[in-house]
């Protein structure tokens, strides 16, 4: 069972509450990526074009791969996850020639705690746990669902960690902290030998994949949830209407970068998916625990 | 159904009507190098533009003849402006093309200017999204205008001219080689105060033209220029930071004091040690050098165990007093910390710092520094004997 219905199933209508809130996630979700999409692309490739462009099309080629089923959306993220894990590694090798190792040093200079903290907040960020629990009736091998958690936060992590080596040793601590787009910055700055540079449009294309991926499985998720929230037995007839209410809520719901920022930041974002990875499944998961409902669903 | 996907597929094609921001080459004047100067105006700023000229850069002309004063690449534009994007945008008044940057190498600043604080210089820099991080950033000895303008004969744009002497430098290892990512990593970083490239002009006697040379080292408090360094203490600078790569060092012979040897250097490494006692902060400098012998101008047989290790002595000698010199100048002189101690306390006493950290700027001409010069000497060339008449 997928979240909308285990909750349904183990609260009632108080489930249905809990439901609508995970609509809701995945619809913003859904409209916050695109607008991000948009702002890299505006504020770093195409200055004077407007930002519904980017929007609009890449909510299309969304909707276009959302109609024509799940199975299309992952077998595309088959061809496209190898380009982009190939895409940060060789960043990360093309730029270790430029990295400051001593940036990153002194090594846990107040103590391990704030590093604790840090790890939570980025846990919370791996809002990707929630596309299983979503998938949860289309995975082949349910029993081998702990596996895929596992290379989950493996991969995540082996994104993560070169990622952040490499922009802290080459901008420097307070730099990196300043930058926008600290990744791109480090794909403009690759000069290797003085013919291979200003490579970061190859960079972008590649991204550009990766964001309609992104954007699709989000997408998707946000019209099956509300699909199986108001109980259609076809998902297929309201894509198109999402599509209107993502690309409108994209646009609405700040007014400039720094707004979306400062909504993105640690400080709010890390509690907003808290509540959605782990406060709202604890309440499922005590409420079921004692009430022994939905323990034979699965 | 099927048309329904004809007008999905006309729906797609929206996408495909072109870009906002397509730029034909032939619509650009691609920038190559930037000259930032005071202006004559009060509190204005005049900007040169070296902008590349595409059908000059061809060796001959297709219609034949020599050109008098052609064979230059660039055209240099100056406007002025309150900013440096107001001043670019004045510039397109003048030229027929819109300016554009990701091609820009070099970034000068005028000396005057620089004295005043150079921060909001660069906010233009790396806030754009069309300039590189990676560009050159030079301080001119006097005017930055005359620099970009300078004629070379190998190149015809001086802006890869002058790419090419920074990147060639480390053959003398007596200049530094400074981009706007390294000094912007410098310059907020609470630990030190950046250093910039120096560049100056100078008269050529034979052929009465100028010349561009690019030495020493540009200081700063700060944003703010406190002053240069020359040479050998730019060299010593470079032995703090191990940034020595190659280079020749002079020491007088130690039989004939009157004549000298050339020593070249193959490889040296640093290390910086601090050390705090007591709250007073201690740092011992080791430098590791090897070389060859690679001239001289006396005319003995240097070739033994005893006369190398002279010459050793003689080596840590010169390059514990360039390091000295740079060292007297930096911390009592200007007071900046352009050697990295700030960051190897930082390092080493975490916690120590975060009381060091505020009056660190204070402390700095009552550091101790300890040099620590180990240099070899390891080969005396393809021959031993110098070339003598019987």
């Amino acid at each position: 069972m997928s979240i909308i219905e285990s909750a349904e199933a183990v609260l009632g209508f108080a489930g249905k509450l809990i439901g609508i809130l995970y609509v809701w996630f995945f619809i913003h979700q859904t409209s916050t990526i695109l607008r991000e999409m948009g702002e890299f692309l505006t504020a770093a490739l195409c200055p004077e074009t407007p930002i519904t462009v980017f929007i609009v099309t890449t909510t299309l080629f969304a909707a276009y791969a959302i109609i024509k089923g799940l199975e299309t959306i992952c077998r595309v993220g088959e061809i496209i996850a190898p380009i982009i894990l190939a895409s940060i590694v060789s960043v990360f090798f093309m730029v270790a020639r430029d990295i400051d190792i001593y940036a990153l040093t002194p090594v846990l200079e107040d103590g391990i705690l704030p590093v604790i903290y840090g790890g939570v907040v980025i846990s919370a960020m791996t809002t990707f746990g929630l596309f299983l629990w979503m998938l949860y009736p289309n995975i082949n091998n349910p029993e081998k669902i702990w596996i895929y958690i596992f290379v989950l936060f493996l991969v995540i992590m082996l994104i993560f960690i070169p990622t952040a080596i490499a922009t802290v040793g080459v901008f420097g601590l307070e730099q990196a902290k300043a930058l926008n787009f600290p990744f791109y910055h480090l794909v403009r700055i690759i000069s290797i030998g003085s013919f291979l540079e200003r490579i970061d449009a190859l960079f972008v294309s590649f991204w550009i994949l990766g964001m309609f991926l992104h954007t699709a499985i989000h997408y998707y998720l946000a019209v099956l949830s509300t699909a199986q929230f108001l109980k259609l037995s076809n998902y297929k007839p309201i894509v198109f209407a999402m599509g209107t209410v993502t690309v409108s809520l994209s646009m609405l719901q700040a007014d400039s970068m720094i707004a979306l920022n400062e909504f993105l930041s640690y400080r709010i974002l890390t509690w907003y998916y808290l509540l959605f990875t782990f406060f709202l499944p604890l309440v499922l998961l005590i409420v079921s625990t004692f009430s022994k409902k939905g323990a034979d669903f699965r | 159904m099927k048309r329904k996907y004809f007008i999905l597929l006309m729906i797609l094609t929206l996408a495909l009507a072109g870009c906002w921001n397509r730029r034909e080459l032939d619509t650009l004047s691609i920038v190559s190098a930037i000259a930032i100067d005071k202006s004559e105006e009060e509190g204005k700023l005049s900007v040169a533009f070296q902008i590349i000229q595409p059908s000059r850069i061809k060796g001959s002309s297709p219609t034949g003849g020599t050109e008098a004063e052609g064979t230059k690449g660039v055209w240099v534009l100056t406007s002025t402006g309150h900013t440096i994007f107001d001043a670019a945008r004045n510039a397109t008044a003048q030229s027929d093309r819109r300016l554009f940057f990701p091609q820009n190498k070099v970034i000068v600043i005028g000396e005057e200017l620089a004295r005043e604080g150079i921060a909001p210089l660069l906010d233009f820099f790396h806030r754009d999204p069309e300039p590189r991080r990676m560009s050159w950033l030079l301080i001119a000895k006097g005017n930055a205008h005359d620099i970009i303008s300078a004629k070379h004969e190998q190149e015809n744009i001086p802006a890869r001219a002058i790419d090419s002497i920074i990147k060639s430098s480390s053959a003398t290892s007596m200049a530094v080689k400074v981009n706007l990512n390294d000094f912007l990593k410098n310059l907020t970083s609470p630990a030190s105060d950046p250093i910039a490239c120096r560049i100056e002009m100078i008269q050529d006697h034979q052929s009465k033209n100028q010349g561009i040379r690019f030495t020493g080292a540009a200081v700063f408090k700060k944003d703010k220029l406190v002053g240069f360094l020359d040479q050998y203490e730019t060299r010593g600078l470079n032995w703090i930071l191990g940034k020595v790569v190659s280079g020749i060092i002079l020491i007088k012979s130690p039989i004939n004091e009157s004549k000298y040897l050339a020593i070249e250097i193959i490889r040296a490494t640093s290390r910086i040690i601090p050390e705090i006692q007591d709250g007073k902060v201690k740092i011992t400098v080791e430098v590791t050098e090897e070389g060859n012998l690679a001239e001289q101008f006396s005319d003995v047989d240097l070739s033994n165990t005893e006369m190398f290790k002279e010459l050793e002595k003689r080596k840590a000698q010169v390059i514990k007093s360039e390091i000295q010199s740079v060292l007297k100048k930096g911390l009592q002189e200007w007071r900046v910390d352009i050697f990295g101690f700030g960051k190897a306390v930082h390092r080493r006493y975490p916690k120590e710092w975060k009381t060091l950290q505020a009056k660190w700027r204070d402390m700095l001409p009552e550091i101790d520094v300890e040099v620590k010069v180990d240099a070899i000497v390891r080969d005396s060339g393809i021959s031993t004997l110098p070339a003598k008449g019987r």
